[in-house]
């Protein structure tokens, strides 16, 4: 897959149809996001290693497609996307942080092995697959069986044991592709103490989980972030399984369609939400 | 503390044009509630942000409820509809967290309903002390 | 239009993490963590996230600045360089001495104690290891023969067993805190000795909240009971250690009972601890300031060593005594020779063969024999007129050396100060002339982590203005002073250099390091570096048992002066907060200084959260807000050192420990009154 995605970078760059691609370089066995412009740089290109490519650059909390494509303007930009990459794409078009028009996504799935890494519900781009096969994803997080036996109290517990670990790195936000708020509640000193270890319990990891219940992409970059293991997604795939059966939606599937949370297009009949409250 | 002895903590953030309305109707024809309610205005339920009602909750409220217009009546015409999708979800984020769903509570109360306003803070306080004290409210956990 | 990432090593503590910097169009733009790295995992703390925002902040220096009539006029820098050279020139060689910086590279390092003996002709070289872990270098020498951490810190992961003395690590050293937490999780044990109630506190099996200042006691109690319990590791003792007998006699009376009268420790915990720590198969022992800054620095090091040679835990995966230290490159700093005792390696300069081998290395005739003095003593020295000129490289003794008031006196007495910085720090302002210096994002160089492992950092991005790294500064200098010895194209050249008259870093180069870091000692350029230390044989052959008795602190609360006061660090800034301070998340999270003090001593004195007091001692008094938490016990104040408007070394006591130098940072008696 390699060797035929390479070719395929190379006729993009050689026909001039992008200006460059945004790929993972590897060197000295260390790799990183790259932006190749040169199709002599190609053979450093790799594909079994991960970094999120859309991710959003702290502390200017822009993200790096959008700061690629305000230095040329007009000009189309390659990405080599996995299913998280894409994903991200789309949500962050919908909120007006790219423009999709002038990004070629080259889509590319992961194996079951990177699926497991990341706990990827869904390891290949849905709309732009152009290279690999879909694999079957991971559905379940990995410390989802003890987690859904405990009861209400249990998981406070659970949690406060958890959270305790938090040393306020923002490793989950500044890694999480979706957060670009310029302010961010986790920072705002009336919501959240600052200089206090350990943090305040739990709304300093709250906001994050709750702002991204539909918009979370399942890329796993939050947990990787966090130096304590700290089992973030838990609370992401509950919520994210429930706005899929609520409002069917599913964050990043398709640019086209609206986050139920944020926009409310035309009142629809709902009264069975009101069911649930 | 006993069960019985406990009296809860209710933050109530009301929308300005019925909820609030409705509660000073409640007040003003001298209808009977528990006191255990505290109201903030806010100019719509759509307005309240979950951060709020985690907020309360980590700061001694036992109980936290956003009340609202009814479905179609918001003055900013689409308010309660984000309001109320997001209140389910919230539920669940609660969930997760072990923080019991029913501590917090959605409510369409109109400007002339002051007789629910009373009635659903009675129900509120009623299943609240029930639940016990907040957990998460420091002063009031056990070690 | 071009978009990279450059691989370097994180500026701050000695964990030693490695990040990418985003460079968009030559422009560092922010920071990824790297995920093909043993220690950073992917991860990093807040600070290193953040750490590209001091590198491009507007008061970096741009250019050399002269001070004239009072005032700092720019220069260009054959102005600067010239004056400096011609100034330093007129002293004799003990008149003059020179701080290097652990926050610089291996090469920068090396190439200032080469200045110094070659150039200055004086072994009045010394660097803020001083202030932090120059108990370690001697203590650990002494028992073991090597002053250095003796595992790595990813094999920590494994552990069965964590002794934590002295050292808040989840917020001193949040990726080695990373790999105890794993352990944590995998069922290993955990005992916490700490005077404040920290973050690991809710983790630990038992808490032992001593006394400040009474390690020894602790640490003697828990080989009684080591011992009178038969717990002792008689194999290992018999095969591999000296001196038993001596320690043996000297630990006897150290019995629970009398420990808990010193330390104020209930006995059954001390029990406990002895008998966790003794029995687990795998124990380690991590220590850091809170057993080093005191007057007894060296003793609280080597009772350590003494514990764990006890048990046999030397030498083996997840065991022995591990010196977490602070800065990024002090392990480095001090393996370079920017001591005043030693070249590099640890080569002692008394020694006549030692001083041969350099004179022909540097070729010169002759070098320096006598020992130097140390940062404590020159600025001591300087105060008393007798060192006149100082040359300081990255480092800022107007907040981090104790008893500031004194400090400034001795700067000010100088007659000539030239400092060499990338801001104008508190001590860049007493200066006479400052030069301005790259950052770590600006330079090519090796650092060494805590855990021996040199990394190699990547230049990134040009420096700001006219700024330059301090290895061509010092090579500049040193040949307007006449020197031929400092002729270097890149700072490989210099590693290359060290590698040939230094055996711990023997086998290291620039080529091997590109792909991942080397562990010295590594004689040679197949070996594959040493994690672990003291495998088969101690460095010095057999490991030393020294028998320590307890002694108080230099200074004890009395009436007048009720309150202990204690030192140390916060998780969002770094030491004096030159870089720290520049950036803004950072200083949201902490704007200030802070005392913590006791609900219960709040109470008597009626004082509210962020009320303003006045904390003093025999040496100054500070004004700052007060932080009121269980966190410390009665009687004991804590204030973290980072803040220059509020500097808790005001307050601090400098009295040293005799052999290492050290000052008691951790100990001294203050009071608190009400701010009128």
């Amino acid at each position: 897959m390699l060797n035929k995605i390479r070719d395929y970078c190379r006729d993009l760059l050689e026909s001039k149809k992008v200006e460059g691609i945004l790929a993972v370089y590897t060197e000295n066995g260390n790799y990183f996001p790259y932006f190749f412009t040169k199709k002599e740089e190609l053979n450093n290109l790799c594909i079994d290693k991960k970094y999120l490519l859309l991710n959003s650059v702290k502390p200017l909390r822009e993200n790096l497609v959008f700061l690629l494509q305000s230095k040329m303007p007009g000009k189309r930009i390659g990405i080599l996307a996995r299913g998280c990459d894409e994903r991200a794409l789309f949500e962050l078009s919908k909120r007006g942080q790219v423009n999709l028009d002038n990004i070629e996504t080259i889509g590319y799935s992961c194996n079951e092995e990177q699926a497991k890494i990341c706990t990827c519900p869904t390891p290949y781009p849905t709309v732009n697959l152009k290279f690999g096969e879909k694999v079957e994803g991971v559905s379940e997080h990995k410390r989802w069986k003890e987690f859904s036996q405990l009861d209400i109290e249990g998981k406070r517990k659970f949690w406060e044991k958890e959270f305790s670990k938090c040393i306020k790195c923002f490793g989950c936000r500044n890694a999480c592709p979706i957060c670009f708020c310029k302010e961010c509640l986790m920072e705002d000193r009336k919501f959240v103490k600052g200089g206090e270890l350990p943090v305040e319990i739990p709304s300093f990891h709250f906001v994050q989980r709750y702002h991204h219940a539909a918009q979370c992409i399942s890329c796993g970059e939050c947990e990787i972030a966090c130096p304590m293991d700290i089992p973030l997604r838990l609370i992401s795939f509950v919520l994210l399984n429930r706005v899929k059966k609520l409002y069917d939606y599913t964050p990043g599937m398709n640019p086209k369609q609206e986050c139920p949370i944020y926009t409310i297009k035309e009142e629809r009949n709902e009264e069975a939400l009101d069911e649930l409250l | 503390m006993s069960k019985s002895e406990f009296e809860p903590r209710i933050v109530a953030l009301l929308c300005n044009w019925c909820t609030y309305t409705g509660a000073d109707l409640a007040g003003t024809a001298r209808m009977k509630y528990p006191p255990n309610v505290r109201t903030l205005r806010v100019m719509c339920s759509g307005r309240v942000d979950p951060a709020f009602v985690i907020f309360a909750l980590q700061n001694g409220a036992d109980g936290v409820m956003i009340g609202g217009c009814h479905i179609g009546d918001c003055h900013y015409a689409k308010g309660n509809y984000s309001s109320r999708r997001r209140a389910v979800i919230l539920k669940d984020t609660l969930e997760s967290l072990g923080i019991d769903p029913r501590r917090f509570r959605l409510e369409w109360i109109s400007a002339s309903e002051g007789d629910k306003f009373a009635e659903v803070i009675k129900k509120f306080t009623k299943e609240l002390k029930e639940l016990g004290p907040n957990p998460l409210n420091k002063g009031a956990q056990d070690a | 239009m071009s978009y990279y990432n450059v691989l370097t090593v994180c500026p701050y503590c000695g964990s030693g993490c490695t990040f990418y910097l985003q460079v968009l169009q030559g422009e560092i733009i922010g920071i990824l963590p790297n995920k093909n790295h043993e220690i950073s995992q992917g991860n990093l703390c807040i600070k290193g996230w953040f750490a590209n925002e001091f590198v491009t902040h507007k008061d970096r220096l741009k250019k050399p600045l002269i001070k004239k009539d009072g005032n700092f006029v720019e220069a260009s820098w054959d102005e600067a360089l010239q004056l400096v050279a011609k100034k330093l020139k007129v002293y004799k060689p003990e008149e003059v001495g020179t701080l290097s910086s652990a926050k610089v590279s291996n090469e920068e390092n090396y190439l200032m104690q080469k200045f110094t003996r070659t150039v200055l002709k004086t072994n009045n070289v010394d660097h803020c290891a001083r202030l932090c872990h120059a108990s370690t270098v001697v203590g650990l020498g002494k028992s073991f023969g090597s002053g250095a951490m003796t595992n790595s810190i990813p094999e920590m992961e494994n552990t069965k067993c964590m002794f934590v003395i002295g050292s808040n690590t989840t917020e001193q050293h949040p990726m080695v805190a990373k790999f105890m937490m794993k352990a944590k999780e995998k069922g290993a044990k955990l005992i916490l000795a700490d005077p404040r109630k920290v973050v690991w506190s809710k983790f630990a099996d038992i808490h032992l909240q001593q006394r400040p200042g009474t390690d020894v006691a602790l640490l003697n109690g828990m080989m009684n009971v080591i011992l009178e319990e038969g717990l002792e590791d008689k194999k290992f003792i018999e095969e591999r250690t000296e001196d038993f007998e001596s320690l043996k006699e000297v630990v006897k009376k150290y019995n629970p009972e009398y420990v808990e009268k010193i330390t104020g420790i209930d006995k059954q915990l001390i029990v406990e601890a002895a008998r966790m720590y003794a029995k687990s198969e795998a124990s380690a022992i991590f220590y850091s300031m809170g057993i080093t800054q005191h007057t007894t620095g060296v003793d609280n090091v080597v009772s350590c060593a003494n514990l764990a040679m006890l048990t046999g835990n030397v030498g083996k995966v997840g065991t022995g005594v591990n010196a977490l230290r602070g800065q990024v490159n002090v392990q480095g700093a001090c393996d370079c020779g920017a001591l005043p005792n030693v070249f590099s390696g640890y080569q002692v300069v008394t020694d006549e063969a030692n001083r041969k081998k350099f004179e022909q290395a540097w070729h010169v005739d002759s070098l320096p024999d006598k020992v130097g003095l140390t940062v404590t003593e020159l600025i001591g020295e300087a105060a008393k007129g007798n060192i006149k000129a100082l040359y300081i490289m990255g480092e800022n003794p107007m907040v981090s050396d104790p008893d500031l008031k004194h400090v400034k006196e001795g700067l000010s007495n100088l007659e000539f100060l030239v400092v060499q910085d990338i801001f104008l720090t508190e001590t860049a302002q007493l200066a006479d002339v400052v030069l301005p210096a790259a950052s770590f994002a600006e330079k090519d160089g090796t650092y060494t982590t805590t855990d021996r492992r040199v990394q190699l950092a990547r230049k990134a991005v040009d420096p700001p203005g006219e700024a330059k790294a301090d290895w061509e500064i010092i090579s500049e200098l040193a040949k307007r002073m006449g020197s031929n010895e400092f002729n270097y194209s890149s700072p490989s050249d210099i590693m290359d250099e060290i590698s040939r008259y230094t055996p711990i870093y023997g086998g290291i180069s620039y080529e091997r390091l590109k792909e991942k870091g080397l562990h010295w000692p590594c004689h040679s350029k197949d070996h594959p570096g040493t994690p672990i230390l003291h495998k088969e044989k101690f460095s010095r052959g057999k490991g030393k048992f020294w028998a320590i008795e307890f002694k108080e602190p230099a200074e004890l609360p009395d009436s007048e002066y009720p309150f202990i006061l204690t030192t140390g660090r916060v998780i969002f800034h770094y030491h004096t907060g030159t870089m720290t301070r520049k950036v803004e998340i950072l200083n949201s999270e902490v704007p200030t200084g802070f005392v913590e003090i006791n609900p219960k001593d709040a109470k008597k004195m009626a004082l509210f959260d962020n009320s303003t007091v006045v904390v003093s001692t025999r040496r100054g008094s500070i004004q700052i807000p007060v932080k009121i938490t269980e966190r410390v016990k009665e009687g004991v104040a804590f204030i973290p050192f980072h803040f220059a408007e509020c500097a808790a070394n005001e307050l601090t006591n400098p009295v040293l420990d005799p052999v290492a130098k050290i000052p008691e940072f951790k100990v001294c008696a203050c009071k608190i009154e009400r701010a009128s």
